[in-house]
């Protein structure tokens, strides 16, 4: 299995979109992972006396406001993005994908009611169920989570429903039902494996769009709260002081604009490599 | 002096030669088969002779033509490059799929003007293409229609008077009739000959299938994984095969005298289906009352223990509608089922899992019929489920037994089924279906997805396990010769319908419905 995935993706990495998105991608993961056990200054300690202080040795990016260094606030922010949107894309996934299963394999009503389920999920953007969420419980970093994650679920359920219709007509599966397995078995056994390769390209553009919509969220307050930090809320706080010190927005606004084009660039490179209808080279059948 | 000629023509992919110093001469008005299995090369060299071949082929050999004047090009300088008027005009082509090789948006009229606006440019008329669908049988209006409103066997028609439309010299016609049912073939057939000694035409026909090459052509070239084995006048080849390759190609296409049967008929039938229906329905318009489309329509017939039926008829009669309800894939909209002391269909509900373990099926196409993500071992563990007082070892045994049965050894079984040709994973089918020792296999067309030489073991194969296990089998076929070889009793259905029944030989002999007889003449025996 190991080699598999290995050849999978060394052969993947012939696609330069999805050799730059990897690697744009993987710096900044391991950026704002490292951020958990080491960062240059601590970003909970305000030094007023040093605010705004230009890049050095020392302040690589220089400080804000609070004196906070700014690198120090980017690797945690990052983190708080990415974890924000990890977490929307599972919530996503662990529902919307069984939703979409269970409408592909049970058909009928079961079916209508999911769809009619999705379609009425689908018409709040995340921002406005951000906002009932915000006015119910009161806004925080888990809060904006729940909101992408919600807005995650009838996207997954779409994907695994369009793909699983297709897997079900196919013979494997007659033989699969012929075979007595329920509804549900096939679903795990023979349709999800046949699938994943889909819902693995939606998780990465997911993502992306996670880190853009906590950004968003967290800019107009609805997300994460001080004293924690994202890269949304770095933007928020920089802007009264834009003219005089753009650095100050610049930084993590580069931040968020590399994550998630890194994200999508690596997507639309799975997408390539997975779907033949797109790759040009695609074997030529004419050896016949 | 030759039309077209191909000297040592050699094509490589890579370190993998697909063709190797083939050596063929057409000389014009002469009518060339072009026989070998998949992956012989016989489309490559159809894609030469039309400069059509992949960038990433190396060629090397010469080709000639002499249509207005001798030319000879070297075959390493082919590609987009260079320049090739010959193609869609002095050789046209027939490809194999019809549903592709026109375009989904373009009337076929207008799909046939492209061509003369391109090589005939004078001949662009409403008129000419007109006379040039009547020289393929259709109708004029079929002009003005989109290629989705045709039956298969138009569009391959249309597809024929794009390729006429350059007035070529040579036609080169790609297995066009493998996706037409029989009848539909036999008449592209006969049309194709015809136009060819009309016109004066050479033609290249390449085609898997013996029979069609022996209708059509004069001379046979063999090619076995891009060698060519043999060629000469079709007669010669046909009667008396020289190369061991074409002997079993010629074998293999010659309907066989079925093998004596010793088994003894049980008096209460296991299978008994009343009046089974299935309907679909469809909606035209939003507030149109949808209208029910029968695919079944009151089938009624009995299957004894042990016996072999025929189920034949052309594509769309619902022959696999109605296999895949007594397989209990499909709910019935009238009728019942008795199988082995169980009933089921429209009014019992669906079939009753102590029933399924008694019925399996083998599916047409052995590429669909594996998870491409599940070893073969844990596919051929599968339909155990449905047997779980059986304790691990005697699950190992009953998989061990059933893989030997079939002719392959369990130290395969750890492979992913892309590692299989298509004949052994038609075997693994058999071997997934054999697994619960059932009481009736249903057999979907099993071997019409197989290269000619291999179906003679897979007919063999179920012979003898029906021999050994006394399984009941509904053959499901197109092919006659197939279904007389190895069926006790016919039936023959048309539009949903049941329409003849009886012992093979007597409804082969004497047919007496219209369908039957249409079958019967339709096919491309390579004795005739």
């Amino acid at each position: 299995m190991s080699t598999r995935l290995l050849k999978a993706f060394s052969s993947n990495f012939a696609h330069p979109s999805f050799a730059i998105g990897f690697c744009v991608s993987l710096i900044l993961v391991a950026f704002a992972l490292l951020s958990l056990v080491w960062t240059p200054h601590a970003t909970d300690i305000v030094n007023v006396a040093n605010r705004f202080a230009a890049p050095s040795g020392n302040h690589w990016f220089g400080t804000d406001f609070f004196g906070r260094d700014i690198l120090s606030m980017l690797m945690a922010g990052a983190l708080t993005s990415l974890r924000v949107a990890v977490l929307a894309v599972a919530i996503g996934m662990v529902i919307g994908v069984p939703l979409g299963l269970l409408a592909a394999g049970h058909g009928g009503w079961l079916e209508r009611l999911i769809l009619r389920f999705n379609d009425f999920v689908f018409a709040f953007p995340a921002i406005i169920t951000a906002i009932i969420i915000t006015t119910l419980f009161g806004p925080s970093a888990i809060n904006a989570m729940i909101a992408i994650g919600i807005f995650n679920i009838p996207v997954f359920a779409r994907v695994a429903r369009g793909g699983a219709l297709s897997i079900w007509t196919l013979d494997y599966v007659d033989a699969a039902r012929l075979s007595g397995l329920r509804v549900w078995q096939i679903s795990v056994r023979h349709v999800l494996p046949n699938i994943l390769s889909l819902l693995i390209v939606q998780a990465t553009i997911q993502l992306s769009l996670g880190i853009l919509a906590e950004a968003g969220l967290s800019y107009i307050g609805l997300g994460t709260q001080p004293p924690e930090t994202s890269l949304g809320l770095m933007l928020k706080e920089a802007q009264s002081f834009f003219l005089a010190y753009p650095m100050q927005a610049i930084w993590p606004g580069v931040t968020i604009i590399a994550f998630v084009m890194g994200l999508n660039l690596m997507g639309d490179g799975l997408r390539d490599q997975m779907d033949p209808k797109l790759s040009k080279a695609g074997g030529m059948n004419v050896t016949g | 002096m030759s039309l077209a000629k191909l000297e040592q023509l050699t094509v490589r992919f890579g370190d993998r030669e697909v063709l190797s110093r083939l050596d063929l001469e057409i000389q014009p008005g002469a009518q060339v088969g072009l026989v070998g299995e998949s992956g012989s090369g016989k489309s490559l060299t159809a894609l030469t002779l039309m400069n059509l071949l992949p960038e990433r082929a190396e060629v090397s050999g010469e080709i000639g033509f002499s249509f207005d004047q001798r030319t000879k090009i070297d075959a390493a300088q082919l590609g987009e490059d260079l320049n090739f008027p010959y193609r869609g005009a002095q050789i046209g082509m027939v490809f194999q799929e019809p549903m592709t090789a026109l375009n989904p948006l373009m009337r076929t009229g207008d799909q046939i003007g492209e061509v003369l606006a391109l090589h005939r440019p004078e001949n662009n008329t409403k008129a000419h293409i007109e006379a040039l669908l009547a020289e393929v049988d259709l109708p004029a209006h079929m002009r003005t229609r989109y290629p989705h409103e045709l039956s298969g066997g138009q569009r391959q028609r249309v597809g024929l008077a794009m390729a006429l439309a350059g007035e070529p010299a040579l036609l080169i016609a790609d297995e066009p009739t493998s996706a037409l049912d029989m009848i539909t073939q036999r008449g592209v057939i006969d049309l194709i000959k015809r136009i060819a000694r009309e016109r004066k035409m050479a033609l290249l026909f390449i085609s898997h299938d013996l029979g069609a090459v022996a209708a059509l052509c004069d001379q046979i070239y063999v090619l076995e994984k891009g060698k060519l084995v043999e060629h000469g006048p079709s007669q010669a080849i046909l009667q008396s095969p020289q190369q061991a390759y074409t002997k079993r190609l010629v074998a293999a296409a010659k309907p066989t005298p079925r093998p004596a049967f010793t088994r003894t008929k049980s008096a209460t039938p296991l299978l008994q289906v009343n009046g089974l229906t299935r309907q679909f329905r469809q909606r035209r318009w939003l507030w149109q009352r949808p209208s029910p489309v029968t695919a079944v329509d009151a089938a009624t017939f009995e299957l004894h223990a042990g016996e072999t039926l025929g189920l034949v008829g052309p594509s769309g009669c619902g022959k696999t509608s109605l296999s895949r309800m007594i397989a209990g894939l499909d709910p019935a909209q009238a009728g019942e089922v008795h199988f082995d002391g169980h009933r089921f269909g429209h009014k019992q509900g669906s079939m009753p899992r102590a029933a399924r373990r008694e019925i399996s099926m083998v599916f047409q196409d052995p590429f669909g019929s594996f998870d491409p993500r599940m070893r073969m071992r844990d596919a051929l563990f599968e339909p155990l489920h449905l047997m779980p007082e059986l304790s691990a070892e005697q699950r190992q045994e009953r998989v061990t037994e059933a893989i030997e049965r079939v002719g392959l050894s369990t130290d395969m079984l750890g492979r992913y089924p892309h590692a299989f040709s298509g004949g052994q994973r038609q075997r693994l089918a058999i071997a997934r279906a054999m697994v619960l020792k059932p009481k009736l296999m249903i057999l979907d067309e099993p071997v019409s997805a197989l290269d000619v030489s291999i179906r003679g073991d897979v007919l063999a194969l179920l012979h003898d396990l029906q021999e050994k296990f006394g399984m009941a089998y509904l053959f499901i076929s197109h092919d006659l010769d197939v279904v007389r070889t190895v069926t006790d009793r016919v039936m023959v259905m048309n539009h949903g319908q049941i329409v003849e029944r009886g012992k093979v030989d007597d409804v082969f002999d004497r047919p007496q419905a219209e369908i039957t007889k249409k079958l019967l003449d339709a096919r491309l025996t390579i004795l005739g």
